[in-house]
C-alpha cells in the first residue's frame, strides 16, 4: 500500500518534470515512435567533412544546435532544389542558385516568380561557412548588403521575398506536412513529427555549409600536383603585389587564405554617385555607404556577370576597371585610394591577372553529383 | 527688528502656503514610508519551495479598458484607434534579498487579439523572496541572433523582418488622425527595452503567486515623450528609425506599472 502510494507520488512528480522538460528544452531528444519500437530510435548519423588540400583549411565552426548530419544535409538538398518553397511551386533556390555556374544564376537580376526582376545580382553558394568565422560582433555575414547575420535565418529572405518566392510560411508548412515523403524526413533528421519552419531552414544550412569549394587548378599546384604556366605565374604575382594589382587586401593572401575573400563589407569604388548604399542601409553610418561583402574569387568562369549588380559581363571588364576605372575618393576604401592614379597595368599585366583568376575554376565543384538531386 | 518681523511673516506666510503642500507630503509619504519600513522577509513574492508565477497583462487607455478599434485621443491631441498591438516580453527576472537577480529564460508574445497569450505561467522559480520583477519588451541580442526559432518566436507570428533577420520587438498598428494608418514596428539590438517592477507593494507567499501588469497605451504617446502623430513617423519599418528612441524610452519607463486589482 504504501509502496504504492510512494510509486504514485512518484509519477505524479516526475510526469509534470518531463512534460515541462520537453517544452522548455528545444534540443533535439532521442524520440521513439508510439509502439516503443527502439529501431525507430531518432540517430542520424553524423556527416563527416573532406576539407580540400593544398591549404590549411578553417574548420567549420562547432555547431552544437545546428549539428551537420548525413540525413540533414540530404534534406536540405532536396528542399534547396524544390519548388515547393515557393508560392507559385515554380521556383526553387537552384533557379537562382544553378550548380553549373557555382551556385548563381548566369542573368544580371534573377527573376521572380512573375517576371519581376530585383536589382541585385544572384550571389554564388561556396565556402559559406568562411562568413560564419568573422568575428561575433560583425553580423554582417551575407548578402551583398550584409543583411543577413546566419544561414538559418538567410534561408527566409527568399522564401518570404514577395519578388523571389513569395511564400507564406504557414502555406509552407501545411504543404510540407501533407507531403508524402517529406514527413519521414525531417523524423529522420531531426526526430520530429511535425515539421515547421525552423527545421526547413536548419536542413537547408546543412547543405549550404557542405558546398565547400578547393579543388581547382591553383589547389593542385599548391599541392606541387600541377604547374602554373608562365603567364599565370606572372598574373599571381599582379594579385598579390601592392605595386601592381593589390587585390589580396580583400580577396584574401594567396598564401595563408583559401577563400579568396576576407568576407568583409569594403567599398571598391564602383560609382562616385552611388545608387545602392549596400551596408548603409543596414547601418545608417555614412562609413559604410557604398560597401558590399567581398566576393571570393573562385569559380569566376562560371560566375558572370560581376559585383552586385552584375554590370560587368567579362572579366576584361573587371580588370579595366581596378585599373583604370575605379573611383578613388569619397567614401571608397584606402587600399583603393592609395592609388590615385590607378594601378598602371600593361596589357600582358592585364592578361596574366585573367588567366591567374582562371586557375581558380573549380570543375568538380560544378560538376559533383553529390550536390545536385539529378 | 525689521527684518525680524519681516522674515517672521514670511515664515507666516510660507506655513501657509506650504503646510497643505506638507500635508499632501507627508500623506503620500505615508505610503513609501510604510511600504520601506516593513521591507522585511516575506514582502513581495516569496517562495518558500520551487514554484511557479502567472503574469497576467492588462491594456488600458489611461484607466479605461483598451479597446479595439475605439477612438483615443493622446497628450498631443492626436485622435488614434488601435487594431494590433502585440509585442515580446522576454527574459523575466525576479531580484532575490541579496540584490541578485534570476533570469528565468522566458520568451512570451503578447497580443491582444489572442487572450491565452495575456497569461502566461513561469515555472520552476527557485525559492526565494523577491522584491523586484524585470523584462526586456523585446528578444536579446543572442536570441535575436540564434536563427529560426519555433512556438512564439516562430517567423510565422509575422514579427520578423526577413530582410534583416530581425525580430519586431513590439508593434501597434491602427489609425490616427481621420483614418490615416499607423504602424509602428520596433526592432534592432539597439532598441532592446527593459521594464522595472517594483513588487514590495504586494505579499504573495504560495506554491503559484500570480500579478497583474497593466500596460497603459495612453504612455506610449505621451510619457515622457509626447509622441505627435502629426510631425512624427506613422510608418516605421526600419531598425534605423530616428525617432525610435522616443517611443522605446516611453515604453522603458512610463507604460507598464503594477496593477493591484486584479
Ligand atoms: C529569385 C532568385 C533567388 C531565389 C529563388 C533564391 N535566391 Fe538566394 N540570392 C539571390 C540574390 C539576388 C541574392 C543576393 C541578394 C542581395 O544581396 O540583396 C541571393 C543571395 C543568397 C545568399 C547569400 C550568399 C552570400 O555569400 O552572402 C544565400 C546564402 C542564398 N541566396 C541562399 C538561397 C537559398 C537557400 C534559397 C532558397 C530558399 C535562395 N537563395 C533562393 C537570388 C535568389
Ligand atoms: C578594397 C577591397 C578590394 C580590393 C583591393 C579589390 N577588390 Fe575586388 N571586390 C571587392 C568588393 C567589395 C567587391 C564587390 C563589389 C560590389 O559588387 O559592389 C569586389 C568584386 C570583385 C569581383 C567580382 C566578383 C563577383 O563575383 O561579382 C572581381 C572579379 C574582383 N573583385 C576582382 C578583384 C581584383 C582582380 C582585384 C585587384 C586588381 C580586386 N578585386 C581588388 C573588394 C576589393
Amino acid at each position: 500500500m504504501i509502496r504504492k502510494i510512494v510509486t504514485v507520488f512518484f509519477i505524479g512528480l516526475i510526469i509534470p518534470i518531463v512534460i515541462s522538460s520537453c517544452r522548455r528544452d528545444e534540443q533535439i531528444q532521442p524520440a521513439t515512435n508510439n509502439t516503443g519500437d527502439t529501431t525507430q530510435v531518432f540517430k542520424p548519423t553524423p556527416y563527416s567533412i573532406e576539407y580540400p588540400k593544398g591549404y590549411l583549411w578553417p574548420r567549420l565552426l562547432a555547431n552544437t544546435t545546428n549539428p551537420l548530419t548525413n540525413e540533414g544535409v540530404e534534406l536540405g538538398k532536396k528542399l534547396f532544389y524544390d519548388a515547393i518553397l515557393s508560392a507559385s511551386n515554380t521556383i526553387s533556390c537552384a533557379t537562382c542558385h544553378k550548380q553549373e555556374y557555382a551556385f548563381t544564376d548566369n542573368r544580371r537580376f534573377s527573376l521572380g516568380p512573375n517576371g519581376e526582376v530585383g536589382t541585385r545580382n544572384s550571389m554564388p553558394l561556396f565556402n559559406l561557412y568562411g562568413s560564419e568565422l568573422l568575428p561575433n560582433s560583425n553580423t554582417h555575414r551575407f548578402m551583398w548588403d550584409g543583411s543577413q547575420p546566419g544561414l538559418e535565418t538567410q534561408v527566409l529572405a527568399p522564401i518570404m521575398n514577395p519578388i523571389e518566392m513569395n511564400q507564406s510560411l504557414a502555406e509552407l508548412e501545411r504543404e510540407l506536412r501533407a507531403h508524402p515523403i517529406y514527413p519521414t524526413l525531417f523524423k529522420k533528421a531531426f526526430g520530429i513529427d511535425s515539421i515547421t519552419i525552423k527545421y526547413v531552414a536548419m536542413a537547408i544550412s546543412q547543405f549550404e555549409r557542405i558546398l565547400i569549394s578547393g579543388q581547382s587548378k591553383f589547389d593542385l599546384y599548391k599541392q606541387g600536383l600541377a604547374q602554373l604556366n608562365e603567364s599565370e605565374t606572372r598574373g599571381m604575382l599582379v594579385f598579390g603585389s601592392e605595386e601592381k594589382g593589390d587585390c589580396f587586401h580583400c580577396h584574401g593572401d594567396i598564401h595563408f587564405n583559401p577563400f579568396f575573400t576576407n568576407y568583409r563589407m569594403h567599398n571598391n569604388g564602383l560609382d562616385s554617385v552611388i545608387k545602392d548604399s549596400g551596408l548603409f542601409i543596414m547601418t545608417g553610418n555614412p562609413a559604410d555607404i557604398g560597401k558590399f561583402k567581398t566576393p571570393s574569387l573562385r569559380n569566376l568562369s562560371f560566375t558572370a556577370p560581376y559585383m552586385h549588380d552584375g554590370r560587368f559581363n567579362t572579366l576584361e571588364q573587371v580588370v579595366e576597371f581596378y585599373n583604370s576605372g575605379v573611383y578613388r575618393k569619397g567614401y571608397t576604401d584606402e587600399f583603393m585610394r592609395k592609388h590615385p592614379e590607378g594601378l598602371k597595368l600593361t596589357e600582358q599585366d592585364k592578361a596574366d591577372l585573367i588567366a591567374f583568376l582562371k586557375t581558380l575554376d573549380d570543375y568538380n565543384f560544378i560538376n559533383n553529383p553529390k550536390l545536385n538531386v539529378r | 527688528m525689521r527684518i525680524t518681523n519681516f522674515s517672521k511673516k514670511l515664515i507666516l506666510i510660507l506655513g501657509i502656503l506650504f503646510f497643505p503642500a506638507l500635508l499632501m507630503l507627508s500623506c503620500n509619504d505615508e505610503g513609501s514610508e510604510v511600504k520601506k519600513e516593513t521591507n522585511y522577509d516575506g514582502q513581495g513574492l516569496n517562495y518558500n519551495t520551487t514554484g511557479n508565477l502567472i503574469i497576467n497583462i492588462i491594456h488600458l487607455f489611461n484607466e479605461n479598458n483598451l479597446t479595439r478599434g475605439n477612438k483615443y485621443v493622446t497628450d498631443a491631441l492626436d485622435t488614434i484607434s488601435v487594431n494590433s498591438l502585440k509585442y515580446y516580453v522576454s527574459n523575466v527576472q525576479l531580484k532575490k534579498s541579496n540584490g541578485e537577480w534570476t533570469n528565468l529564460k522566458t520568451y512570451n508574445l503578447i497580443d491582444i487579439e489572442d487572450p491565452a497569450s495575456l497569461s502566461n505561467t513561469i515555472s520552476g522559480i527557485p525559492a526565494e523572496n523577491y522584491t523586484k520583477l524585470k523584462f526586456n519588451v523585446g528578444i536579446d541580442s543572442a536570441m535575436n541572433r540564434a536563427g529560426v526559432q519555433d512556438g512564439d518566436l516562430s517567423p510565422l507570428n509575422d514579427m520578423f523582418w526577413s530582410w534583416t533577420a530581425d525580430f519586431i520587438f513590439f508593434r501597434i498598428k491602427g489609425n490616427y488622425s481621420t483614418n490615416k494608418a499607423m504602424t509602428l514596428d520596433i526592432g534592432g539590438n539597439q532598441h532592446l527595452m527593459t521594464v522595472e517592477v517594483d513588487l514590495t507593494t504586494i505579499k504573495q507567499s504560495n506554491q503559484t503567486n500570480s500579478i497583474t501588469l497593466a500596460m497603459n497605451v495612453a504612455n506610449i504617446f505621451n510619457k515622457p515623450n509626447k509622441y505627435d502623430l502629426k510631425t512624427m513617423s506613422t510608418d516605421i519599418h526600419t531598425a534605423n528609425n530616428a525617432d525610435l528612441p522616443k517611443l522605446t524610452q516611453n515604453i522603458n519607463t512610463s507604460v507598464f506599472t503594477l496593477s493591484l486589482n486584479k
